[in-house]
């Protein structure tokens, strides 16, 4: 849920990075802190267990201008992918404006993002909410790596709906895609927000 | 759906706050949603880091409405953290806003807990008009939306 604040001209929206344990959600992040201007981000902060698995979630302000005359803040959260933190994941999602489900382009990763990608769209529903009102886009990562399956596979697991969801692969853990997956979302949340406003 | 704070709303909002922070003598108090947004902040910057604070809070209070459930409460309506120099108070306003305030050793838990429940009484009825929507047509009509071009980061 967008909050417009009207009176110091700021607009704050939710992001969250959704997927299988171990798929980059927490690396993009920290791509993300490494990439973004300082003069655009916050710390990030990450909620992690002892082996830096992520516990909580994962955390990083960014403000930028996307609105002519607004303030833009975009608040960045991961969810903990392993599957025994599913109601942590569920307040994580709350109140969320946009979200990038990243995948484990590993083939045998695929039943793990399945198994995510359908969790997501349950945790959704319990919001009354679903993927087609949510503005989303799909992270292919890891495509640096030997064992990966072709987008195409890919597409006919989870992206096989009426419309097609975008599309960016990305090897996060060397930076590549990142800023592509997250300007690509900034867009279709903000473009989604303008759409509902200008009404 | 968008929440909506016109400047009217706004300025109710951050009186209240004002008031509640001059009485209880807090160093800094807030209100954010459940989601984790800041609404609206009066008091100390703490380093900077309000919207770290606002999402953690959110966090922290949600992850207590699993215990109340154990223990057969619908929710929990406020917590509090105690640390050596600097506490914490959080309480629940309505469904989708929390207040909370943060306080050192000048002031005393009870202090910020009566007036907390004092502000939120009146913050509450200014929210119930925001979330009903009732408000939302008082904004500014000569605002709009323009995207700027280029990537975004």
């Amino acid at each position: 849920m967008a909050l417009v604040n009207y009176a110091k001209k700021e607009i704050q929206f939710k992001i969250v990075y959704y997927g299988p344990g171990l798929c980059g959600k927490t690396t993009n992040l920290e791509q993300i802190h490494a990439l973004v201007p300082a003069k655009s981000k916050g710390n990030l902060t990450s909620l992690a267990t002892s082996q830096d698995r992520t516990l909580f979630f994962d955390f990083l302000p960014l403000h930028t201008t996307v609105f002519e005359g607004w303030t833009t803040k975009f608040q960045m959260y991961t969810v903990p992918g392993q599957v025994k933190y599913n109601s942590t994941r569920k307040l994580v999602l709350r109140n969320c404006d946009g979200i990038v489900f990243c995948v484990d382009s590993q083939w045998d990763k695929m039943p793990e993002n399945l198994e995510s990608y359908e969790n997501l769209k349950e945790n959704l529903e319990l919001q009354n909410s679903s993927l087609t009102q949510m503005p989303h886009v799909l992270q292919y990562n890891k495509r640096d790596m030997d064992n990966i399956a072709p987008n195409e596979y890919i597409d006919y697991l989870i992206n096989n709906g009426e419309v097609r969801i975008p599309v960016i692969e990305a090897s996060a853990f060397n930076g590549n895609g990142v800023l592509e997956t997250l300007n690509a979302i900034a867009k279709l949340v903000s473009t989604d927000f303008q759409e509902k406003q200008n009404k | 759906m968008a929440f909506v704070l016109n400047p009217a709303t706004y300025e109710v909002l951050e009186a209240d706050l004002d008031e509640f922070l001059k009485n209880s003598e807090a160093n800094a108090v807030m209100l954010c949603d459940r989601g984790g947004n800041i609404i609206v902040h009066s008091g100390e910057s703490v380093n900077d880091s309000v919207d770290l604070i606002s999402a953690l809070v959110a966090g922290a209070f949600a992850a207590t409405q699993q215990l109340a459930a154990v223990l057969g409460e619908d929710e929990f309506t406020a917590i509090f953290h105690q640390g050596k120099q600097t506490s914490i108070f959080i309480a629940a306003v309505e469904e989708e806003v929390l207040l909370l305030a943060l306080f050192d050793n000048n002031t005393t838990a009870g202090l910020v807990k009566m007036y907390a429940f004092n502000a939120i009484n009146k913050i509450r009825s200014t929210f119930t008009d925001v979330m009903s929507g009732e408000d939302v047509e008082h904004h500014d009509p000569t605002a709009s939306f323009v995207i700027n071009k280029g990537p975004i980061f």
